[in-house]
């Protein structure tokens, strides 16, 4: 139990009201409202950290703490209030160590942005949408459902957009933030269906109600297909938030905007929420219930997808220049390991359950300590990286080089980021990213396909060692390129770089403090102890491969760009080596080929549409209209021709009768005579007629 | 508080004695008061109505009839031609409230982003509240006549704001509106006269206990649901389907809105998207579902199809519009085929799952209320904007953020709403219309969620083009956004948030008349 429970929705408030405050009368303000971004952003952390220590002293490690709801307000009614769906917080180990792991970040990164956006335009814009952003994604980690889950998520999404665009007067960001949104939202489609069938199925959205009703419903209503497309229709929105391939294009362009929003959004925070997501898929891809047939299929496609992008993001960094995108490359690759993660866990997981055996959640904790590991590491290279964007102007690292001088406290605190990236020990990389390769080895023995993935992620590790580095050298190392006056960034820039890079030591021992990381997320399943600690001699094996191999990679980047021993231009020397150094430049054509897809084929299908539009659909009705114009027109002419015809045949002949007439005014006595007596013989017999004609009616009437 | 005047003959009648008054008085500056006086007294006496029927117990609404198993609140009677057993009969439930709550809060707002409007102002504003009248007197009646009646000289306000203030081809889009719309209604007339005379004209109305006849009351059919099952009433359907499809408007018989709304005043397309095309939707409830149910269940297949087609193909030709306002329009077609699909959906869904049909036929109704706000926001903004530039085209815009931010951040916020992000209106109802939607046809929702990515396509496209990127020098001195344009358009603003974050405010009702609709079928 929480101690006053309903603050636990201020950490989602105050940063909304920040929103509120400092977007209708941030320009007011004074660094456009930015002191109140980091003070709302201290409340929530203070809060997520009151939250936080209760639960560890509640459920002592080992996790023991009851999940509990924060109850809300009903959002959809529905039949039964029961399948009603609500807005309530869920807070159990993940969702409280996410709340402080976000709120830290985001204050961190928002102090940091009082220096770095201090002479930007339209800084109230800024925190306004970056406090935005905060409350969407501490209302995505402590959602109690995944339809809460949802909306959070897309909030987090436009504010995604709008932060790509911010310099939105560039056409490059404009793009960039238009195929962010795009690109994303085809993943969030198929995780909006994948909520639309599991409100059908379950009748609630609640994670701890659909596990409770998970064995009741299975195999009849949850029939076996269906649990495998649930998980399926899921991982698809996570594919979309955390740029996997295929929908990974987007983020290498989304560097577009500043870079304290790729800092935060696009490598520390809101690209996890795909891998928090599928953590929380695990009530599907892991019933406890011996009697439910784990949907396997979902599970090696998320690990398959993983495995891949690991290794395809990884090799798309080696040949960048932009300093941010290599980053952005790197953080496809290093969520791909935390799917890769997932996945093998969840094999393995699903394997003993389904024999009975008792559950080892491994994988799930190292992939959640690579998350908790690669968000402070990752958040400090960019960081980093936006000191010397800030210090010489350029995103291109071949206009940098001896930086080390001018910036010392950056590229200490990004040699640390960049060992902790590489996987080094003692830094954190080396131990979540070593643990994920060892589940990905064991889940072997139950599918021999992860030895592939296996190797893959080891050949990853390689390549991550050798680019972080080359960055690394390009930037620090050697003669200045450029044609600036670097200088070290100011202290409120420096400071949070210089914590971070005390976390890239201190996450990574954080484990053995805590007797394993998994006792933090402690997901119902024992061996919550890994990872280190009381693992067997044959995972020391795998974790000295796999930094082996990072000491290969970073050597290799010290040959080639510090020491220039081996010239990079020998890579490229022969057809092939220059084929795929171009196909890797290109980013395998795949982002061309999108956009040929979307300007001819969707584009033209809408021309050739409206088209249809214009001159079928709107055509008939046009014709049908100008046909009642011709049949109009047609009756026109009848009723000029023949029906005033006839009248105006009449009042002619009056006019002719009438010129006849003036001939017979002659003047003489006679004839005017019997003009007069035929008037008065007509005018009888009007007479006579209208009295006939008025009795005729009259009976009419009667 | 107990309501003891008959509110809804005020609601009714009280804009169109405005509309008397705003075009006596002589200069422009009371008439545009006079105008709004009137809209905003109308919007508290439907907000008084609204609350009754959200809090019983705060306000409560007389004179109920139950007839069958539908209550009718605020009921008024009185015979008009009695030869013919036509009554006088006023009568508001769940569905008609919303709507009516609709319109009326949207008529101000119209009002207000007409305000610089200078040609012949008092008639325009007292176009307004005619048009107020007809709707409220549309949603209101419980007569067939003269639901006929206030059906049909609707048509006249409309005409008019089109042809006398519209743009430069405003005869012609006027002209089609009315012809089209008009000739529509025919299958209606022959409806009615069919509903007369399938409900024994000639004995006591034992539906609602009385001892006259009561061939034309909505109450009656609906309870008694007269017409036989089978060709008839499939025939019924579809004819009546031709009419209130026509005013949706649904696939293929929407050529006329883009026309109109290209030409229709910025005040008059905000009323004609956001309000004069939900008389549709509610025709097609209040009769294809409520008064031939079983024809309903045997047919839905044509409004379910009529609903997927209108909502891609709307969004796939919006795709290629360059006019704003075309564009919004389309959108409109595409949104409006929630409503169709969403019927559908329950209808057919109610069978197989109880609990998801009655979200498809909740969402279809949210989703005109959603669509209403959502759609008068966007009319407002592409209005404002050829207003000040004499362009909706957007690829004249470009980077007009730069000059014009509130206006950028309203069309955005629109925008938004209109591609249902959550947390705004608009995902409400697109996602109960296909939790529906599921429930009743299953994964065949692959299908009209399709619009979900086209929709965000074409106003992120559009948004990309016309807002942001480099500003297009001819721009350079653009006024941003007026008082006058801010103030409705914050307030639309403000309804997307509300009912984007409580929507329970609006859907328990709508949800238990459509459990009770449903479970009448």
């Amino acid at each position: 139990m929480i101690a006053y429970e309903w603050v636990v929705w201020f950490i989602l408030l105050l940063p909304l009201g920040a929103f509120l405050v400092i977007g209708l009368v941030g320009r007011r303000l004074p660094e456009g409202g930015g002191t109140i971004a980091v003070g709302a952003m201290t409340g929530s952390f203070v809060l997520s950290m009151y939250v936080f220590i209760q639960v560890l002293q509640q459920g002592g490690l080992g996790g023991g703490f009851i999940p509990q709801t924060i109850p809300g307000y009903v959002w959809i009614p529905s039949l039964l209030p029961e399948t009603s769906i609500k807005i309530s917080l869920l807070i159990d180990n993940l969702s409280s160590l996410m709340l402080v792991l976000v709120s830290f970040l985001c204050l961190l990164i928002f102090v940091y942005s009082l220096g770095y956006m201090h002479e930007e335009d339209g800084k109230a814009r800024y925190y306004a949408e970056v406090s935005l952003f905060a409350t969407g994604m501490l209302g995505t980690v402590s959602a109690d459902n995944f339809l809460q889950l949802l909306i959070f998520w897309e909030i987090m999404g436009l504010c995604s957009y709008l932060l790509i665009g911010f310099w939105y007067s560039k056409p490059e960001a404009a793009a960039a933030a238009k195929k962010a949104f795009l690109v994303t939202r085809v993943g969030d489609v198929l995780f909006l269906v994948g909520v639309l069938v599991i409100w059908n199925v379950f009748g609630t959205l609640s994670f701890s109600e659909i596990q409770g009703k998970m064995a009741s419903l299975y195999p009849n209503t949850l029939t076996p297909q269906l649990l495998t497309l649930i998980p399926l229709l899921l991982f698809g929105g996570a594919v979309g938030k955390s740029a996997q391939f295929p929908l990974h294009a987007w983020l290498p362009d989304a560097m577009e905007g500043p870079t304290t929003v790729s800092a935060l959004i696009h490598a520390a925070t809101m690209v996890k929420a795909g891998v928090y997501l599928t953590a929380r898929a695990f009530i599907f891809l892991v019933p406890l219930s011996s009697a439910i047939q784990p949907p396997f299929t979902a599970i090696l496609v998320i690990a398959a997808i993983g495995g891949f992008t690991t290794l395809f993001a990884a090799t798309m960094a080696v040949v960048n220049f932009d300093i941010k995108r290599v980053l952005a490359f790197s953080t496809i690759s290093q969520l791909a390991y935390m799917f890769l993660g997932l996945g093998a866990g969840a094999y393995t997981m699903a394997t003993e359950v389904s024999r009975g055996e008792a559950v080892d959640s491994a994988g799930y904790s190292a992939a959640l300590y690579h998350l908790f590991n690669h968000a402070f590491f990752k958040a400090l290279l960019f960081l980093g990286a936006g000191s010397v964007i800030h210090a010489v102007h350029t995103n291109d690292m071949r206009e940098m080089g001896g930086l080390s001088k001018p910036l010392p406290i950056t590229s200490k605190a990004m040699l640390f980021g960049g060992l902790a990236l590489a996987g080094i020990l003692p830094f954190s990389g080396f131990f979540s990213k070593g643990e994920i390769l060892s589940v990905t080895f064991d889940a072997g023995a139950a599918n021999p396909g992860f030895y592939w993935l296996w190797a893959l992620g080891v050949g990853t590790a390689f390549l991550t060692a050798f680019y972080t580095f080359r960055l690394w050298f390009m930037t620090f190392h050697g003669e200045y390129r450029g044609h600036d006056h670097p200088h070290e960034s100011p202290r409120v820039m420096t400071a949070p770089l210089i914590i971070l890079a005390g976390f890239t030591l201190a996450s990574g021992l954080l484990a053995y403090p805590m007797g394993g990381f998994g006792n933090l997320i402690f997901s119902g399943a024992p061996a919550a102890g890994l990872p280190l600690v009381g693992i067997p001699v044959q995972d020391y094996l795998l974790e000295g491969v796999s930094m082996g191999v990072a000491v290969l990679g970073l050597a290799l980047a010290w040959a080639v760009y510090a020491t220039k021993r081996i010239p990079a231009e020998r890579f490229t020397a022969s057809r092939g080596g220059a084929f795929i150094h171009r196909m890797l430049t290109k980013r395998y054509w795949i982002d061309d080929a999108y956009d040929a897809f979307g300007r001819t084929v969707v584009y033209d299908a809408a021309r050739a549409l409206d088209w249809f539009d214009r001159k079928v659909i709107d055509g008939i009705v046009n014709g049908v209209g100008r046909g009642g114009v011709v049949v109009a027109g047609g009756s026109d002419q009848f009723d000029r021709r023949v029906i005033d015809g006839a009248v105006n045949a009449v009042s002619l002949e009056t006019v002719r009768t009438s010129l006849r007439l003036r001939q017979r005014q002659t003047g003489q006595v006679q004839s005017y005579a019997w003009v007069v007596v035929l008037g008065i013989v007509v005018v009888i017999a009007l007479v006579f007629g209208l009295s006939f004609l008025q009795r005729w009616l009259g009976g009419l009437g009667r | 508080m107990l309501i003891e005047f008959p509110i809804l003959t005020y609601i009714v009648l009280l804009p169109a004695v405005g509309a008397v008054f705003t075009y006596l008085t002589g200069s422009d500056r009371t008439a545009r008061a006079v105008a709004l006086a009137f809209s905003l007294v109308v919007l508290g006496l439907c907000t008084v109505l609204l609350m009754g029927f959200l809090w019983p117990n705060v306000i409560s609404v007389p004179t109920m009839t139950t007839a069958g198993n539908h209550t009718y609140f605020a009921v008024e009677e009185t015979p008009w031609v009695p030869s013919l057993h036509i009554n006088y009969v006023m009568g508001a439930d769940e569905l008609s409230v919303v709507l009516v709550f609709l319109n009326a809060l949207l008529t101000p707002l119209a009002l207000a982003i007409s305000w610089d409007e200078h040609h012949r102002v008092p008639a325009f504003f007292a176009m307004f509240l005619f048009m107020e009248t007809t709707i409220n007197g549309v949603f209101l009646s419980l007569d067939l006549f003269q639901f006929f009646v206030f059906w049909e000289v609707g048509l006249i306000p409309m005409y008019f704001l089109i042809a006398v203030w519209g743009g430069p081809r405003k005869r012609q889009a006027a002209f089609k509106f009315f012809m089209y719309t008009f000739l529509a209604s025919l299958p209606l007339l022959v409806a009615i006269f069919a509903f007369y005379f399938y409900s024994n004209p000639g004995t006591p109305c034992t539906s609602l206990g009385s001892l006259a006849p009561c061939p034309f009351d909505m109450r009656a059919i609906i309870a008694t649901t007269p017409i036989p099952a089978g060709t008839i009433g499939d025939l019924m359907f579809v004819a009546l389907l031709i009419a209130f499809g026509t005013k949706l408007p649904t696939w293929p018989l929407h050529t006329w809105l883009p026309d109109a709304h290209v030409e229709a005043p910025t005040g008059g397309s905000v009323i004609l998207a956001g309000v004069l095309l939900k008389l549709g939707g509610y025709g097609l409830i209040r009769f294809n579902v409520q008064m031939i149910p079983q024809a309903a269940m045997d047919m839905y297949w044509l409004l379910a199809l009529a609903g997927v087609i209108s909502i891609l193909y709307g969004a796939i030709v919006c795709l290629a519009q360059d006019d704003l306002k075309r564009m919004v329009a389309f959108s409109s077609v595409s949104h409006m085929g929630f409503v169709t699909l969403g019927i559908a959906a329950g209808v057919y869904g109610f069978t197989i799952s109880g609990r998801g049909a009655v979200l498809g036929l909740t969402g279809a109704i949210f989703q005109m209320f959603a669509h209403g706000l959502v759609s008068a926001a966007l009319f407002m903004v592409a209005g404002s904007l050829g207003h000040t530039l004499g362009t909706r085209n957007i690829s004249e815009l470009g980077g007009i953020a730069k000059r014009a931010p509130r206006m950028a951040t309203f069309m955005m916020i629109s925008f938004m709403a209109s591609l249902g992000l959550p947390g705004l209106v608009g995902f409400v109802a697109e996602f109960s219309v296909f939790l529906g939607v599921y429930a009743a046809f299953g994964l065949l929702v692959f299908v009209p969620i399709l619009t979900v990515i086209l929709t965000a396509a074409y106003f992120i496209w559009a948004m990309q083009r016309a807002i942001f990127g480099p500003l297009n020098p001819k721009w350079e001195a653009m006024p941003d956004l007026h008082r006058f344009e801010v103030a409705p358009l914050a307030v639309l603003v403000a309804a997307f948030a509300v009912f984007g974050i409580v929507p329970v405010l609006f859907l328990s009702l709508i949800s238990n008349w459509a459990q009770g609709i449903l479970g009448g079928l």
